[in-house]
């Protein structure tokens, strides 16, 4: 088993690198297509602006390989600014498009709210899914944003956190998962967020 | 990332210690509270104050400045020195503090420790303060045989949410970061790390900011005005 992890020079990559590497499978960090084709899974970590991200997909030419491979059906994790890519458009820095895997937008907290949203917090769960195996709504994970997504379907919503408000913090559509907060910083339990990702990979008999 | 000016108290006073050394101490102001306001104005989200008499003798002692700067600035604080018990610990979320640093008590005292994360894991800061890689206690006067390295993730697996990672061969000197530590500490945890020690330049601070910290507590550098708050935050933000 392969999984790629996307390297866009984004400061968790080797957080989210150290977190899935012993989990099981060959992994590595890497922005060829090549590799993003090649793979099982694929983790598009990310910090920082809508806009820097988009851009740096870009200018990798990594736009067309990563529809190309959700399309195919294989396992695909977004982390934080990986989240908000697979919305259509985000209004992060006026308007920014993305990639529109999941339809819906990205939007920013309430004025009267301290963002950016950094720290702890929990989830209620929406909905069972295997990306949440054993994790319950004690559970604490950690959060560093200032947008949220506004998914067009609910159904896509597998968890919510609350900040000021309701926002979606784990999203599932088919063959693509997310998480708004970072996995690779919430100790344990945000550990077994890979496991259970490598799980269904694992358990996927079609790969 | 976190702009996190720190004050650190002696006999009442706003000092630095080069290296955590009380008998090189430089004071700045006989009020700290004067430049606690200074960087609320600034900008800053947090402060860092550090009970460095609490810290030597083990016990509370700086509580009044403590206390008017929670009062004064419309900042959140982070405290730490002298906190040994849980009483100690709860006597500060009380005052108004918003987390609290353990460090010493953290390792001497494994059931408070069990305590404070499973009461207070929000509040709770496990500060490692760390010289040639070995963990310090005891306002830094004690060396342990604990690698600062093994230690951040033995605290995070048992549930410690936050952690400060001080190089003390650096804290007070201007001397600039130790990049390749911190980044080792960072990309192996699991947790938010804060890091502290030698932050001198704006340089500094995009590294810390690349390498992935939560936050960058400075000291020296405010003081001597080799770095602007006002002008870091505006930058890093």
């Amino acid at each position: 088993m392969k999984i790629t992890i996307i390297d866009y020079g984004a400061g968790n990559v080797r957080n989210v690198f150290r977190a899935v590497d012993g989990l099981g499978a060959k992994t590595i960090i890497s922005a060829d297509p090549k590799d993003i084709l090649s793979s099982d899974g694929v983790i598009l970590p990310g910090v920082g602006a809508a806009q820097d991200t988009m851009s740096y997909l870009y200018e990798k030419n990594l736009i067309v390989p990563i529809k190309e491979y959700i399309k195919s059906g294989k396992h695909f994790l977004g982390i934080c600014m990986g989240l908000q890519a697979l919305f259509d458009y985000s209004l992060e820095g006026g308007r920014q498009e993305c990639l529109g895997i999941v339809p819906g937008k990205v939007v920013r907290f309430s004025d009267q709210l301290v963002v950016p949203h950094m720290g702890w917090n929990q989830i209620k769960v929406m909905k069972k899914h295997k990306l949440i195996d054993g994790i319950t709504e004690n559970d604490f994970f950690y959060f560093v944003h200032s947008f949220y997504p506004e998914p067009s379907n609910n159904q896509v919503v597998l968890a919510t956190s609350y900040y000021g408000e309701n926002f979606p913090s784990i999203i599932a559509q088919n063959n693509v998962y997310a998480t708004q907060f970072h996995p690779e910083k919430s100790g344990d339990i945000g550990l077994r967020i890979y496991n259970n990702f490598i799980n269904i990979i694992k358990n996927d008999t079609k790969l | 990332m976190n702009l996190i000016p720190a004050i650190d108290i002696l006999n009442g006073k706003c000092v630095r210690l080069k290296q955590g050394d009380y008998n090189q101490q430089t004071i700045f102001s006989d009020d700290p509270v004067e430049f606690a306001v200074k960087w609320s104005d600034a900008g800053a989200d947090w402060i860092h104050i550090i009970d460095l008499d609490g810290a030597r003798e083990g016990k509370l002692i700086n509580n009044e400045a403590i206390t008017n700067i929670v009062n004064v600035t419309n900042c959140s604080i982070q405290t730490g020195g002298g906190i040994r018990t849980y009483a100690d610990f709860k006597q500060r979320i009380e005052m108004g503090v918003n987390r609290v640093i353990v460090s010493t008590a953290a390792i001497k005292d494994v059931d408070l420790l069990r305590s404070l994360v499973s009461t207070f894991s929000e509040e709770l800061i496990v500060s490692i303060d760390a010289r040639n890689g070995l963990v310090q206690i005891n306002g830094w006067k004690e060396e342990t045989n604990l690698d600062a390295f093994d230690y951040v993730q033995e605290l995070a697996s048992q549930g410690v949410k936050r952690i400060i990672y001080t190089d003390i061969e650096r804290d007070g000197t201007n001397a600039g970061i130790n990049y390749n530590n911190i980044e080792k500490i960072v990309s192996n945890s699991h947790i938010p790390i804060i890091a502290a020690g030698g932050i001198s330049s704006i340089e500094d601070l995009r590294n810390l900011q690349s390498i992935g910290v939560e936050g960058a507590i400075i000291g020296r550098a405010l003081f001597d005005g080799m770095i602007d708050l006002k002008k870091a935050i505006n930058l890093i933000r």
